[in-house]
């Protein structure tokens, strides 16, 4: 099939083409993981919230009708499936904080230059982790993705200055408990 | 332009996204505030640690995967879809039907309540027989012996009929009820629920002189 753009995509699924549909995975695959990984952190969770978010545009793809980009509209609903996956895992993880301590005592064991690396990216997925869902998808889609506040407005549906705000005070946060982090090792 | 604080404006002065309308203005509050000077050192500082930072990638050939499985998830949950299954979707249209007529007429009014003036008599009585009321009335009566006399004009609270005829009652029950004279009369209709005002009056009458001696 030539490069068609995203619209003629959709427009050939909504007629009945649903190879269509194949092309629209295969375009946005990378980036629907992606943005899930900084969510989830982990490539299991990640490929769960990609596959669920595909599942998804399948099954509202027929009512697509173009009033925003079809990337903004992925990214809506990338965060949002990948929020309820925290927010299953956060309940998970209720039920068994016990087994949480004993990870994390397993990870803290033994400081070696070789694992330094690792901890510092540890440290920075704990850190994102810990942020308010708002600020989190802010910085997700704008730290990482490096979209536009203008877009981030429309996938999130918040004002650009309000954006500005949230971005600022993840940096904040995350500094603050990098730094908190190290001053306790 | 002279800007109050400009600490949510660094992280895109940072990395140089911020608007040409705005950056003259930051960068001359930055040099005469040490406090957002402070800020964008630190911010550096943690963007720069940020950068250096890499999440390992998928394992190799992860996303020749993808389609596959979405494809597999989506028929999966087709399958799970109980509407999928033609048993289902058979029985849904005559249980759907089946459950809205009973609903129907479950939600139909009581016909006695909606006729107008019509005798609390009637809805009390609604399906009894004749023989229903005058075993009701036996029931509920103190049985009181024949010298005792009742107050003219009484009313039983319950039926609403004046039963008491300023008369003596009789003392037994039973002993009413055998006598030819109260059988009631045969002009009465059999169903209370068609008792008119006047059919009410003649069986309290009938009831009061069947009673009385």
């Amino acid at each position: 099939m030539i490069e068609r753009s995203d619209n003629e995509l959709i427009e050939l699924f909504q007629n009945g083409d649903d190879s269509a549909f194949n092309h629209l995975v295969l375009r946005y695959q990378q980036k629907v993981y992606w943005v899930a990984r900084r969510f989830v952190n982990d490539h299991d969770g990640a490929d769960d919230v990609t596959q669920e978010v595909f599942c998804k545009v399948y099954e509202s793809l027929r009512e697509f009708r173009n009033e925003s980009s079809v990337y903004t509209w992925l990214y809506r609903i990338t965060v949002n499936i990948a929020l309820n996956s925290l927010r299953r895992q956060k309940v998970r993880e209720f039920f068994r904080i016990d087994e949480m301590y004993e990870l994390e005592d397993e990870d803290a064991v033994a400081p070696d230059e070789a694992l330094e690396q690792q901890e510092q990216k540890r440290l920075i997925e704990e850190a994102i982790a810990k942020l308010p869902e708002k600020q989190k998808s802010v910085f997700v889609l704008r730290y990482y993705e490096e979209l536009p506040y203008e877009e981030i407005s429309k996938v999130l549906k918040t004002s650009v200055g309000g954006l500005k705000a949230n971005y600022f005070h993840a940096v904040k946060k995350i500094q603050e408990y990098v730094k908190r982090a190290h001053r306790t090792r | 332009m002279r800007i109050e604080h400009v600490e949510h404006l660094l992280p895109e002065y940072l990395n140089g996204t911020l608007d040409n309308v705005l950056r003259p203005g930051v960068e001359d509050h930055l040099k005469h505030c040490s406090a957002c000077e402070g800020e964008l050192a630190e911010l550096r500082q943690t963007m720069e640690f940020l950068d250096t930072q890499e999440t390992a990638g998928p394992p190799d050939g992860y996303f020749t995967t993808v389609l596959p499985r979405v494809r597999e998830r989506m028929e999966g949950k087709e399958s799970r879809n109980v509407f999928a299954n033609p048993l289902i979707i058979r029985l849904a249209l005559p249980i759907g039907v089946a459950v809205l007529a009973l609903f129907i007429l479950l939600s139909l009014p009581f016909p006695a309540n909606e006729i107008e003036g019509h005798n609390p008599l009637q809805a009390v009585m609604h399906g009894s027989t004749t023989q229903d009321l005058v075993d009701v009335v036996f029931d509920l009566m103190p049985l009181q012996p024949l010298s005792t006399p009742t107050v003219e004009g009484e009313t039983s609270s319950l039926l609403g009929v004046r039963v008491l005829r300023g008369d003596h009652l009789l003392a037994n029950a039973d002993e009413a009820m055998s006598t030819q004279d109260l059988t009631l009369d045969e002009q009465m209709p059999e169903g209370l629920d068609q008792f008119n005002e006047s059919d009410i009056e003649a069986l309290v009458q009938g009831l009061g002189e069947r009673t009385a001696i």
